[in-house]
């Protein structure tokens, strides 16, 4: 039997409407038929270039996407369709983001009372001493304001107020930029310690080594859609076990797997290509790539290119 | 802090001798002096005896610089002369005129304030909708009516028509100082209103807002304890400059309802090149930009974490 995701979320696309010069507006569409899914107990990494819609997948789960966005397609939290209300319900209680930057933490607000809330229980209090203290976080440091930290505790206490809430789900956007590695490395036990309580974690990275090496699955993201979501193992043996020509050529542009840059640029929302999002810069490229292109299951991994096999 | 205030008071002493200097010498250079302003007012052509002799009275026959430091001198011994044009002494006049300058100031910043910040606020919330429209075209048609204008309105509906308000303010009282405080608020609500809202939209506008509503913190939490707070930085400076302006007296709309304060004195002294009013009108200016500034810094520090603790990194 199948167990029920704890998050889904179906044929996902997020457009935003931009007005250009004079009165002219144009829909930019930032996220295309996306499709992903998270279970209870495991770490999905999303891997993709800069710019590849990480970020506001993060923000339309969490219902933060600014008002000039229109989103179509399902998100789903344990089987139950959510609407922005509900979705407003669940932040912060059963869905938590780390979000990018540390500017997300507000200024005038110590860092305790974002971490726990205004008025913790003892319970919090006594959970935020201990992750604190795994985080090297003096005592006291929760009195301070976020201008007097560095960076990297800035981006510890935003870890630990995802961790804190107690959330099902924590969609970790991005959270090991400017932290040493030791308390990254500590970042991703605290993430595998959750997901082995039965928790779930969506760790957004652009740096797909460490994608690979921590999550159970990883799902690859081009040009605002998933490419290919597959097993953790199949990226580390490498392009044979991979199915898309994208997290073939992002596999081997890896120092370590002989650093080959794949030529071209990812497109801009602003003029996407037809069909295949990927086909300008393929090598693969048919006629066939011209028109829509389905996500499809091969050998047990899921991928959204015809030629695959 | 003690030490901070007592600093900053005491720049106040080089500022005033600075400034001092400054109108003395400026009001040399424009021309003309009490005595002739006062022959041209009562249109009696008088020999140059009658002229000099004047002038050596009030002493404005000395070289400039010696009446400065008459003047200075004076002042240090606790006097600020007498008018040259009523003969009074300079300081009971000024402060005759105070308490009007006073409650015109506090009533219409209070006016202002209770306008600007909730419409404000509100059409920073509803950007771009209904009540946003609305507030933005009552704020723009108070921005484009003259202060004299939005006078002569309220006199015509609460004096004449309703009877409510009397034309001339007849003393010092709530009911003479609502028309005058009106008109001030009206042209400066408008012009904060959209102050507000611009401040309040900027802070919305901030990653900071995405991260309280993303840990479940109700809009309206953050909207009160930490958008309106940031935004309140940039008002507050605004509010200080009209606090200092309007402590310094509003000569037109004192003149259209006859509101005995500062402002007219200020006017009338300058037309009648009265030396030592003047002087006692700017100390009072400086005085008041300074304490003002001063307070606004103050509250700074209470509002903002960032400059009342410094730049302590751990
Ligand atoms: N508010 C917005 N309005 C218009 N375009 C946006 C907005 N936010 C993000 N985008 C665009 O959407 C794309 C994806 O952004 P993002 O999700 O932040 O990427 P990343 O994968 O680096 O996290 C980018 O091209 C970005 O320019
Ligand atoms: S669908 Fe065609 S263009 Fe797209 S990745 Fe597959 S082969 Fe390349
Ligand atoms: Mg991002």
């Amino acid at each position: 039997m199948k167990r029920q995701p704890v998050l889904s979320v179906e044929d996902l696309s997020v457009s935003f409407r931009m007005y250009d010069t004079g009165l002219e507006q144009a829909d930019l569409q930032v996220i295309s038929n996306l499709t992903l899914d998270v279970c209870p107990g495991e770490i999905v990494a999303i891997a993709g270039s800069s710019g590849s819609g990480k970020s506001l997948l993060a923000h339309a789960v969490m219902g933060l996407l600014p008002g000039n966005a229109s989103v179509t397609g399902k998100i789903l939290y344990k089987g139950m369709l959510l609407s922005q209300k509900e979705k407003e319900k669940l932040r912060g209680k059963e869905i938590a983001l780390v979000p990018q930057s540390v500017s997300y933490l507000d200024p005038l607000m110590t860092v305790g009372a974002q971490v726990t809330g205004r008025t913790p229980d003892e319970k919090t209090l006594k959970a935020q001493k201990e992750i604190f203290q795994r985080f090297h976080l003096k005592e006291g440091t929760e009195k301070l304001y976020p201008f007097q930290l560095s960076g990297g505790m800035a981006r510890r206490i935003l870890v630990s107020t995802a961790v804190l809430s107690n959330a099902q789900i924590i969609l970790a956007d991005e959270p090991t930029p400017g932290l040493d590695l030791e308390m990254a490395v500590e970042a991703l036990k605290i993430f595998r310690e959750l997901a082995d309580e039965g928790k779930s974690v969506l760790l957004i990275t652009h740096d797909i080594d460490l994608a690979f090496h921590i999550a159970d699955r990883v799902a690859v993201f081009y040009a605002g859609t998933t490419v290919e979501i597959a097993d953790a193992e199949d990226f580390q043996k490498g392009p044979k076990a991979l199915r898309h020509p994208y997290s073939k050529a992002l596999w081997e542009a890896l120092p370590q797997n002989g650093f080959k840059p794949i030529p071209g640029f990812q497109p801009y929302a602003k003029d996407l290509p037809k069909g295949c999002l990927f086909s300008p810069r393929c090598p693969y490229k048919t006629e066939e790539c011209e028109k829509e292109i389905p996500m499809t299951k091969v050998r047990g991994g899921y991928v959204r290119c015809i030629h695959a096999d | 802090m003690k030490k901070y205030v007592l600093r900053r008071l005491l720049q106040l002493i080089p500022i005033l001798l600075v400034i001092t200097f400054l109108s003395f010498g400026m009001m040399r250079l424009a021309g003309s002096d009490a005595v002739l302003q006062k022959m041209e007012n009562t249109g009696m052509v008088v020999s140059q005896e009658v002229i000099d002799s004047a002038r050596a009275e009030l002493g404005l026959d000395k070289p400039f610089l010696t009446q400065y430091f008459v003047w200075l001198g004076n002042l240090l011994r606790g006097d600020m002369g007498t008018s040259y044009i009523s003969g009074q002494d300079v300081f009971s006049t000024f402060l005759s005129k105070l308490p009007a300058t006073l409650l015109l100031t506090a009533v219409s910043i209070l006016l202002t304030i209770v306008i600007s910040i909730p419409l404000g606020v509100l059409a920073a919330v509803k950007q771009n909708r209904f009540t946003d429209y609305m507030i933005r075209t009552a704020s723009f048609l108070g921005n484009s009516m003259p202060n004299f204008f939005v006078a002569l309105l309220l006199m015509y509906f609460f004096s004449i028509r309703l009877k409510i308000f009397p034309v001339i303010a007849t003393g010092i009282s709530v009911q003479s100082v609502a028309l005058p405080a009106i008109t001030l608020a009206i042209a400066m609500s408008a012009k904060y209103l959209r102050q507000v809202r611009a401040a309040v939209l900027d802070e919305l506008s901030k990653d900071y807002v995405v991260g309280a509503r993303a840990r479940g913190i109700s809009f309206y939490t953050t909207l009160t304890k930490s958008v309106l707070r940031a935004a309140l930085v940039t008002i507050l400076t605004l509010l200080t400059l009209s606090i200092g302006s309007l402590l310094g007296g509003t000569a037109i709309v004192e003149s259209i309802f006859l509101w005995d304060g500062v402002g007219k004195l200020a006017v009338d002294a300058i037309n009648m090149r009265d030396y030592p009013m003047i002087q006692a009108y700017v100390m009072w200016m400086a005085i008041i930009y300074v304490c003002v500034n001063l307070i606004t810094d103050l509250s700074y520090r209470a509002l903002d974490p960032r400059i009342r603790l410094g730049g302590e990194k751990v």
